[in-house]
């Protein structure tokens, strides 16, 4: 250890100290006890119990509602991306020379997608009742904040000279985003739209918990019945789906990009 | 390619015809929500600026210090146990690389808020239930990030310790853990980020924080206290995120 000078030393000492201390309090805040958890791992073993043996009668039920949250997540993001394709470039440097627009729309932006998902569900489940309806509109504005970002952080590092080539035809904004940049943004965005459906799946799964709709909401009706044959089945069904999904959608991303 | 094309189009077509048909959206319920969604949005923007700096205000500003505390506790514990997992599911360290591999494929899948449903009903209602819940479910995508930097490792620095004759512990202590350290804080860093915003959702199922307090007023129709929340929690995270970008911006 020698070969560390007085004052890294001093630093990886003040860096750990804090790391500690910070870790101290947050064990104090969050009242950590060993003994609590030790004394509840038999309804932990009593769950992984029930989880080893599945009620597979349940399966219909769950087919139901597993094709419920698929087919919220498919209208959700859909919406999502319908919107946020002409409104990711309202978020870019290239395109939009209004500098009022472009903070706004960015600042727009970046709120939406630090809402959690779960809290824009409830708030539409308070608007517009239980159903399906309230985990789409989550579903889509949660996804169009994370569509715009990615596209528009790819328009701004799109290849500059294949634009200037359409603009120095002389060429008005409508062509010159027809042809100099949707040809180069295309594969990534429909990549980008994929990624979000698989996202999604997971997430409607989320939201059925608040009222929205989909297997959360059969998920969450189990675990208050602590029917945890059920729930084993529900889990199991769901990590099937989101497996098969995310391997499906990968595939086809891989063919397009 | 003709062929190609018109058979995505159908199964396009198909898929979405099978979605939209048979979801049932009532349009008039709709219409009926669109006024009330702007009353509750004016509510909760506008008309919460009273609320600012009240009592409710700090309150609220110290359950969100609670959440910080079970991002960090929850990131603490899966980071430790990320480290098992990730040696185990390295190809270069483990021949049951693949089976651990689906373990750790399935903990990214169980959905933290059902973890922390069960963790609530283990330890009781509180910010314990919380941070275990994050801190098992982080170990799913912390052992990824630390299987990858395990697998990149440079071979040469351990054959050097193999020809001077240094024992397993030497090897592991001097040639690999100052290789990945770098990478596994970093990445515990970047996951304690997301932590933010997981503690702030299993809040909602009574695993502490601010999550909690938000559910609460949520379905009391307090919509101006909502909106206070809601500002705390995204401006919270923006700082997070923007401490933890340099911090990792340093290391790397």
């Amino acid at each position: 250890m020698s070969v560390l000078t007085f004052r890294t030393k001093l630093k990886i000492f003040i860096i750990s100290f804090l790391f500690f201390l910070l870790l101290i309090i947050s064990a104090i805040v969050v009242e950590f006890n060993l003994f609590d958890l030790i004394f509840g791992l038999n309804r932990i073993f009593d769950f992984l119990y029930a989880l080893m043996r599945p009620n597979y009668s349940y399966f219909p039920v769950i087919f139901q509602k597993l094709m419920e949250t698929i087919k919220i997540s498919i209208i959700g993001t859909t919406i999502a991306v319908i919107f946020a394709f002409p409104f990711s470039f309202l978020a870019t440097h290239i395109v939009m020379k209004n500098k009022i627009i472009y903070y706004f729309s960015r600042i727009f932006m970046n709120f939406i997608r630090t809402i959690p998902d779960i809290v824009l569900a409830s708030i539409f489940v308070a608007i517009f009742g239980i159903g399906v309806l309230p985990g789409i509109l989550a579903i889509s504005l949660f996804s169009f904040g994370i569509i715009t970002k990615l596209l528009s952080e790819d328009i701004d590092a799109i290849d500059r000279n294949q634009l200037e080539g359409v603009i120095s035809t002389g060429s008005n904004t409508i062509q010159m985003i027809y042809f100099g940049i949707i040809p180069q943004i295309l594969p990534n965005f429909i990549s980008y739209s994929l990624y979000t459906f698989e996202v999604n799946v997971r997430v409607s799964v989320v939201l059925g918990l608040v009222g929205a709709g989909g297997i959360g909401q059969i998920l969450i009706e189990n675990i208050r019945l602590m029917n945890y044959d059920n729930v084993s089945m529900i889990v199991f069904i769901t990590f099937l789906a989101v497996l098969v999904i995310d391997y499906v959608s990968e595939k086809i991303r891989e063919k397009i990009l | 390619m003709k062929k190609r094309n018109f058979v995505i189009i159908f199964i396009i077509i198909v898929v979405y015809y099978w979605a939209i048909s048979s979801v049932d959206i009532n349009f008039n319920r709709i219409i009926e929500g669109i006024p009330r969604g702007l009353t509750i949005i004016k509510r909760m923007f506008v008309n919460s600026i009273n609320l600012l700096f009240t009592d409710f205000f700090f309150n609220m500003l110290i359950e969100m210090l609670k959440t910080l505390a079970i991002a960090y506790f929850g990131t603490f514990i899966a980071s430790l146990l990320a480290i098992p997992f990730g040696f185990l599911s390295a190809v270069n360290f483990s021949r049951y690389s693949r089976i651990f591999k689906i373990v750790l494929n399935f903990i990214r899948t169980f959905p933290e808020i059902l973890l922390a449903i069960i963790f609530v009903s283990v330890v009781g209602p509180g910010p314990f239930a919380g941070s275990l819940a994050i801190g098992i479910h982080s170990i799913g995508m912390l052992g990824k990030l630390y299987t990858e930097a395990i697998e990149n490792i440079d071979k040469g620095v351990i054959e050097a310790l193999d020809s001077v004759g240094a024992n397993f512990w030497q090897k592991f202590f001097l040639g690999i853990i100052p290789q990945v350290f770098v990478y596994f804080s970093s990445y515990s860093i970047y996951r304690f980020e997301l932590a933010v915003r997981s503690a702030t959702i299993v809040g909602m199922v009574g695993a502490g924080g601010i999550g909690t307090q938000l559910i609460l007023k949520v379905q009391n129709r307090s919509w101006e206290q909502v909106g206070i929340i809601i500002i705390i929690v995204i401006i919270t995270i923006a700082i997070v995120d923007y401490i933890s970008y340099q911090i990792r911006k340093r290391l790397v």
